[in-house]
């Protein structure tokens, strides 16, 4: 498998580009925004590209849909949790895709949006807005917060060690480091404290 | 150098200048005394890796992973250096001079003697960082995550 970054300053969006050794197919993750580098990325390597993975449903990292649309005949995935105003099929937790010969599961990771989803080949893990390099995602409240460091633990920290993380934003990391350096994971404890207090107040 | 696994080897006294280094896995390394001069690294992970006395002039550095790293006397002064992890990273006597670091993260790192001098820090994350004599002169450190 071949993973090409490519980061946008509009949006600050990595957009990733994935390929079989074997075969000519391509699928891109995230396309936030297409300029003539992510253009020229594909047609220099001569993939045909086929598919595009959403990770969740915000427009910094679907922006460039319209504008591939346009050039490639793409068939769009996004989570079943969506709703697009252009066709795509859903695809839900656990699922497994057989795409451009390669086999992506599919893990749900609520938190930063409800409709988050993580994609894992091979060893990568795309997290989209979920988890990145030293933190989480951005979340509306502590609840959410909440929401999205169990969802982590439980669906994320539970892999490989050795597993690389792609992130939607910033760089490139692994499961070990994220266990050792990632504050935001180790505040776990502070956060179930808030939680208890508010339902006294409550 | 593109798509090779060399984890947990030991390299001495080399010159590397100029090289391409690309979608390599070279993590629990030990690099003493390398120079990696104007060298081109890309996609590559030295996370949990020691260097010491290594030089890292000039070089271009784009979604590299140092996460982890001992450095000890390393020169990284007037490299390109965006998008790179070094979260917790411990640095001593280290020299990130007339760096463009757009974008790296340090996040959770110990940087002891360590200079960030006239550097590009927009966007660079220096969050949980634990800083001792650490000179960040003519540096945008106000545009950085921290």
């Amino acid at each position: 498998m071949n993973i090409y970054q490519h980061f946008s300053v509009v949006g600050f969006c990595n957009t990733y580009l994935v390929a079989s050794k074997k075969h000519g197919e391509a699928l891109l993750i995230d396309p936030g925004h297409v300029d003539l580098e992510l253009i020229n990325l594909i047609e220099s390597n001569n993939y045909k590209l086929k598919h595009v993975l959403l990770t969740h449903r915000h427009l910094s990292h679907r922006e460039g849909l319209g504008t591939l649309q346009k050039i490639y005949g793409l068939s769009v995935h996004g989570s079943s949790f969506s709703s697009y105003d252009f066709p795509y099929q859903p695809v839900d937790d656990r699922q497994i895709l057989n795409l451009c010969d390669m086999e992506i599961e599919v893990i749900h990771v609520p938190g930063h949006s409800l409709d988050s989803m993580v994609y894992k080949i091979d060893h990568a893990l795309f997290t989209g807005d979920t988890l990145m390099c030293g933190r989480i995602g951005s979340t509306p409240g502590y609840r959410e917060q909440t929401l999205l460091i169990n969802s982590i633990n439980q669906r994320l920290m539970g892999l490989d060690e050795n597993s690389l993380i792609f992130p939607g934003h910033g760089t490139a990391t692994k499961i070990r480091i994220e266990r050792m350096f990632n504050h935001d994971l180790l505040q776990l404890g502070t956060i179930q404290t808030e939680r208890e207090h508010w339902r006294d107040e409550e | 150098m593109v798509d090779y696994s060399l984890t947990g080897s030991e390299f001495e006294d080399l010159k590397l200048p100029k090289k391409e280094i690309i979608a390599s896995n070279l993590a629990w390394c030990t690099f003493r005394n390398i120079d990696f001069s104007h060298t081109t690294l890309i996609n590559t992970f030295f996370d949990f890796c020691l260097f010491d006395r290594c030089t890292f002039n000039g070089i271009l550095s784009r979604y590299a992973v140092f996460s982890g790293s001992k450095m000890i006397d390393c020169d990284f002064s007037g490299s390109i250096i965006i998008h790179t992890n070094f979260c917790g990273v411990d640095t001593y006597r280290c020299n990130f001079n007339d760096c463009d670091l757009y974008f790296s993260t340090f996040n959770s790192s110990y940087l002891r003697d360590t200079s960030f001098e006239d550097c590009n820090l927009k966007k660079a994350d220096f969050v949980h960082t634990d800083q001792r004599r650490v000179s960040l002169r003519y540096s945008n450190y106000e545009e950085t995550r921290h």
